[in-house]
């Protein structure tokens, strides 16, 4: 043999030695992580009241059917509800300029709310001295920026947008504040003017992160309240005879979308395909707990793949496949909003910044403008269920200075109060307030669409809907993806429902058992 | 014959770039007609957002500042090594070595580093400075300079610098007075070449950086919100970035097809 | 040779080679061997790092369910899009050989695809792929072929990423190419003309020997971009529906930002790199010979 061959034998065997060393030691000596303490509280069930239906009020003033219009009517009322906070603010009891000379750095994610966002920044600067850097990235490398910065303790970012599902993540490894310290310091904060206990329930409930959460600490402040609700084009339902009041339940909700379907000039049904926590998994678990399935029992035993479940996957991949437009299996929120918008579907499952949006002419059609109306998603045997989600301020742990805290603090107390939010509302129509009062304020009366949306809404926030539906767990962006890819490859046809479910289930089942909830 | 296949084959290329193009000028009413209407009333709506909602100039400025300077130390750092292992000393075999253990630190895709630089970058203050993104993107171009101007040193006859070090030149002056001369397209092509991929690199100035030091790549992305694609802002935005490229290109694409060839035959 | 010249310079001369290779080796190896480093720890973010050893390449190759499938997917994207860069670019290269006339033009038009950011080429191309509002739906249509699937359907996905890919680079390879070609001494095709070889020989059999070290240089350069790429992917398709188009970076992009899993996630990145690093070496040294022509 060569010297030169002898060489290379000789480094290769020497490498495969360490490997199999190295790789038995670390198996051997590398032990799992210790099993994690968990106790967690089931979460009460609300008891259901009766439904209670209503008739809409009609319009007092025609809302503005042009772009023109339109932006001249949000402007109007942007610039009062800006110029009223101002005002309430210098008015309050707290002293903005105690922390005057901080410069705060702000990440947050690209949207509609940005532009007032930015107003509001320099209005509070000129109110407390305090220069704001906003840091504008669209929504996942934003998320993904923000999740390393708090993680990591590195302090970048003095206040961070997070999902609300993502809290658990960082409330768990102790890496945000909680929010009441401030709340409670009279010097801090004005109760009038920040109003804490204004918020709808759901939304403050989670922002405790149970369990992982203190009891009675809040770690985030909330700047929109997104749940799901159903869409109908009002024109085309009446063409039909139909109303949405019939729809009491999944099964009806599919008879409905095939007698609507009429391809290609509209589709019966639209709702979101793409693989995501975010994404299909946020219209699709409507069905699945309406069908009585859930991804946990009590003793976190996985239960995605239980009878119920497969049903409501085969439920939803039926509606979207058969009636849904071609390519709706991909469908991300903009793509189903475009359908919305461009009138190719009568009816649709998503956010519930559609009933707003499309009565923006630059975003519907002319015979979308005006007619698409909202409802109640559908009920199933275990009753109604809307996802809900929130976008939200949170404080990390990770702030250099005691001052730059209580500045962001100042902050998030100008931007999230009553009228601040109230003003972010003010912008292309995308209103979804997380508090209730902002509703009776008179500029935002005067810019909410006439459709029943808001009446709907309610109805949905006293009776019989349930908004605690996505497990607030820190495994919950793994556990939902997983569950998002089996949806999404039920969809495609690559599997079939209950082997998506399995599927899942074994996946869910490995990652819960590697985070040491089996002990 | 061979001209009507030419031209279906560019067309194909040439056709999304048109399309963008048509986008960045067209109004949100029209930008999903089915079938496509070319005839548009062009509006200049969507440049001026591009360049108003976000601060624009400050973007572009760090992108060219961010590519002139990382280009060019790379090209200041690499060349002399280039030329020491372009197999004019010593083993062949270990300067090909060398060379190839550059190369290697190509071979890994961003998202891989990314959170250690992150967190580097955080520990040493560099973070959201563009300092920080010359020094990556100096780490980013090096291979390609060395890898390159190796090929184009081993092209040139070692007999010209042979008489002039008889003529009494020093190692330093052969260097510069009579190989630069000579590997000039080499030169131009690898800057050429460099300049393009560190203008369109998105990966690491996503991460890098905030609001101080951001590039133009960032930018175009920013348009890509969750609620809804404003199709026209993010073609004009795209517009807005592959322009100074594109001028830059057209003015000197014969070195850069020139030199490419001459350096890339000898590896 | 000039052993004395070497001695006396021989400091400057290795401050020289060395500066960038020093400097490569702290700013870019530095985090690269974190990764590394970490890739031997059960590291998830947030949490205390633990050591494990080689656990969590043991866990890539038996428990990830995706890891196969990814790496599946990355070569057949890479294999599909370099074979196709490949025929397609000799194509237009002969082609801009052969036609002398408007070259500098059809140079120029060849050009833009390259100078696009490839994060937002993939965002061009998810608009044009729109199974309802996209041009490519539309001109099938016109041909008869309707309502095609692309970015729902698996096999669809994958097709829009290559032909994403293809559009990029194919004109590089043929600009490559093509400038080898005018760099090619015309005395061989004389001869071939002369011995009355049809230009079809004559391309396979003449120019092609004369273009092997570009087309070395094309492949080595595709393969490397194609195994690493991650941007135009992750806006077109975002990997995929289900996990149809998630190659290997993006599965580590996966782990990493989306499941937090850095431990993991670093295992994943080392296993690419000792990929690519494999593969690049195996291709080197099988033509080295005709690299290295000194």
């Amino acid at each position: 043999m060569s010297e030169r061959r002898r060489n290379y034998l000789k480094t290769v065997g020497a490498l495969a030695a360490g490997l199999v060393v190295g790789g038995a030691a670390g198996y051997l000596g590398g032990t799992m992580r210790p099993p994690v303490e968990k106790t967690v509280e089931k979460t009460v069930e609300k008891t259901v009241e009766k439904t209670v239906t209503a008739t809409p009020a009609p319009p007092t003033v025609p809302f503005p059917t042009t772009a023109e219009g339109l932006d001249a009517l949000l402007k109007e009322n942007r610039e009062k509800l800006l110029a009223k906070l101002m005002d309430a603010a210098k008015a309050s009891s707290v002293d903005w300029r105690q922390c005057e000379g901080e410069t705060l750095h702000f990440i947050i994610r690209t949207a509609t709310d940005n532009e007032p966002y930015m107003k509001m920044g320099e209005m509070f600067k000129e109110l407390a001295g305090v220069t704001v850097e906003m840091d504008i990235m669209p929504e996942v490398p934003q998320r993904e920026k923000a999740t390393l910065d708090i993680l990591e303790k590195t302090g970048i970012y003095e206040l961070s947008f997070v999902d609300n599902m993502h809290l658990p993540l960082y409330v768990a490894a102790e890496a945000v504040e909680p929010y009441e310290p401030y709340i409670e310091d009279p010097k801090l904060t004005d109760k009038d003017f920040f109003k804490p206990e204004d918020w709808y329930e759901p939304l403050w409930r989670s922002a405790n992160a149970p369990p992982y959460g203190e009891p009675g600490m809040h770690y985030y402040i909330p700047n929109c309240y997104h749940h799901t609700l159903l869409y109908y084009r009002k024109d085309i339902f009446q063409k039909y005879g139909l109303t949405t009041y019939d729809i009491d339940d999944f099964e009806h909700l599919i008879n409905t979308a095939s007698v609507l379907n009429n391809p290609p000039n509209w589709y019966g049904w639209v709702s979101r395909g793409m693989r995501g926590e975010g994404m299909n998994i946020f219209t699709w678990q409507t069905f699945l707990r309406g069908y009585g399935g859930n991804w946990f029992d009590e003793d976190w035993n996985v239960i995605i793949n239980s009878p119920e479940a497969v049903e409501a996957m085969e439920a939803y991949v039926k509606v979207m496949r058969e009636y849904g437009p071609p390519g709706v299996e991909g469908y991300d929120f903009s793509a189903t909003l475009t359908t919305g918008g461009e009138g190719k579907t009568a009816l649709g499952l998503d956010c519930d910044c559609w009933s707003t949006l499309l009565w923006d002419p630059r975003n519907a059609k002319p015979e979308v403008l005006g007619n698409m109306y909202a409802a109640r998603v559908p009920q199933g045997r275990a009753g109604r269920h809307a996802g809900f989600f929130c976008w939200a301020f949170c404080l990390p742990v990770g702030i250099k200075t005691e001052q730059k805290k209580k500045a962001a603090w100042l902050a998030a107390q100008f931007m999230h109060s009553p009228l601040g939010i109230a003003a972010l509302q003010a912008m292309n129509l995308v209103i979804l307030p997380p508090r209730p009062s902002v509703w009776e304020i008179p500029e935002v009366k005067a810019i909410t669409p006439p459709n029943d949306w808001k009446i709907v809404k309610d109805l949905s926030q006293k009776y019989d809907a349930f908004y605690d539906d996505r497990p607030m767990i820190p495994e919950w962006p793994e556990v939902g993806d997983i569950t998002g890819v089996a949806l999404s490859s039920a969809l495609t046809g690559e599997r079939t429902s209950k082997d998506a479910c399995d599927w899942a289930a074994v996946q869910i089942k490995d990652v819960m058992t590697k985070a040491g909830y089996y002990g | 014959m061979m001209y009507a296949i030419l031209i279906m084959c560019t067309a194909f290329f040439v056709y999304p770039v048109l399309f963008v193009l048509k986008t960045s000028f067209e109004s949100q009413y029209t930008v999903r007609a089915i079938p496509p209407q070319y005839l548009i009333v062009p509006t200049l709506r969507n440049y001026i957002r591009a360049t108003t909602l976000y601060e624009f100039q400050r973007y572009l400025i760090n992108s060219v500042v961010v590519t002139i300077l990382s280009v060019g130390l790379a090209l200041l750092l690499g060349t002399p090594c280039a030329y020491l292992i372009s197999g004019r000393w010593g083993n062949k075999r270990r300067s090909s070595d060398i060379a190839y253990t550059i190369f290697a630190g190509r071979l890994l895709p961003p998202t891989a580093v990314a959170i250690p630089f992150f967190l580097l970058y955080n520990s040493v203050g560099l973070y959201d400075t563009q300092i920080g993104l010359i020094l990556i993107y100096i780490t980013l171009n090096l291979p390609f300079v060395i890898w390159l101007m190796r090929g184009f040193y081993m092209e040139i006859p070692k007999e010209i610098e042979e008489a002039a070090e008889v003529d009494g030149c020093s190692k330093l002056s052969v260097f510069l007075k009579i190989v630069t001369p000579v590997s000039l397209y080499g030169l131009a092509a690898t800057a050429l070449f460099c300049m393009l991929v560190t203008w369109n690199e998105f990966n690491m100035a996503l991460i890098l950086t905030g609001v101080g030091a951001r590039t133009l790549p960032v930018q175009a992305l920013q348009f890509w919100g969750s609620l809804g694609l404003d199709w026209g802002a993010m073609c004009a935005a795209a517009m807005l970035i592959t322009s100074p490229v594109l001028v830059f290109g057209v003015i000197v694409r014969r070195y850069l097809i020139r030199g490419l060839t001459f350096g890339a035959v000898k590896g | 040779m000039r052993r004395g010249d070497l001695n006396s310079h021989k400091f400057f001369f290795f401050l020289v080679l060395l500066a960038p290779v020093v400097y490569a080796n702290i700013v870019g190896f530095g985090p690269f061997l974190w990764m590394l480093y970490h890739s031997f720890f059960d590291y998830d973010f947030g949490k205390v790092p633990l050591f494990v050893g080689l656990r969590n390449y043991l866990l890539v190759f038996t428990t990830d369910p995706t890891f196969y499938k990814s790496l599946y997917l990355s070569a057949v994207f890479t294999a599909a899009c370099v074979i196709v860069e490949l025929a397609l670019g000799m194509l237009i290269g002969y082609l801009l050989y052969k036609t002398r006339l408007l070259n500098s033009v059809f140079t120029l038009l060849l050009m833009l695809p390259m100078v696009i950011t490839p994060a937002v080429s993939g965002i061009i191309w998810r608009l044009l792929f729109d199974p309802l509002f996209g041009h490519v739906n539309y001109f099938l249509s016109l041909v008869g072929i309707q309502g095609l699937r692309w970015l729902s359907d698996p096999l669809g996905a994958l097709i829009a990423v290559i032909v994403c890919d293809i559009w990029q680079w194919t004109p590089f390879v043929a600009l490559v190419l093509y400038a080898g070609l005018t760099a090619t001494p015309p005395e061989p095709i004389e001869a071939a003309y002369i011995d009355g070889a049809s230009e079809f020989r004559t391309f396979i059999h003449v120019l092609i020997p004369y273009l092997k070290p570009l087309i070395i240089i094309c492949i080595f350069f595709r393969i490397v971009d194609c195994f690493k790429a991650f941007d135009f992917i992750y806006t077109l398709t975002g990997g995929g529906p289900g996990t149809s188009t998630s190659t290997l970076p993006l599965l580590l992009y996966l782990n990493v930002f989306t499941f937090y899993h850095v431990g993991y996630g670093s295992a994943i990145g080392g296993v690419l790199w000792i990929l690519l690093l494999t593969t690049t070496t195996l291709l080197m040294r099988r033509v080295g010979s005709i690299l290295m022509r000194e």
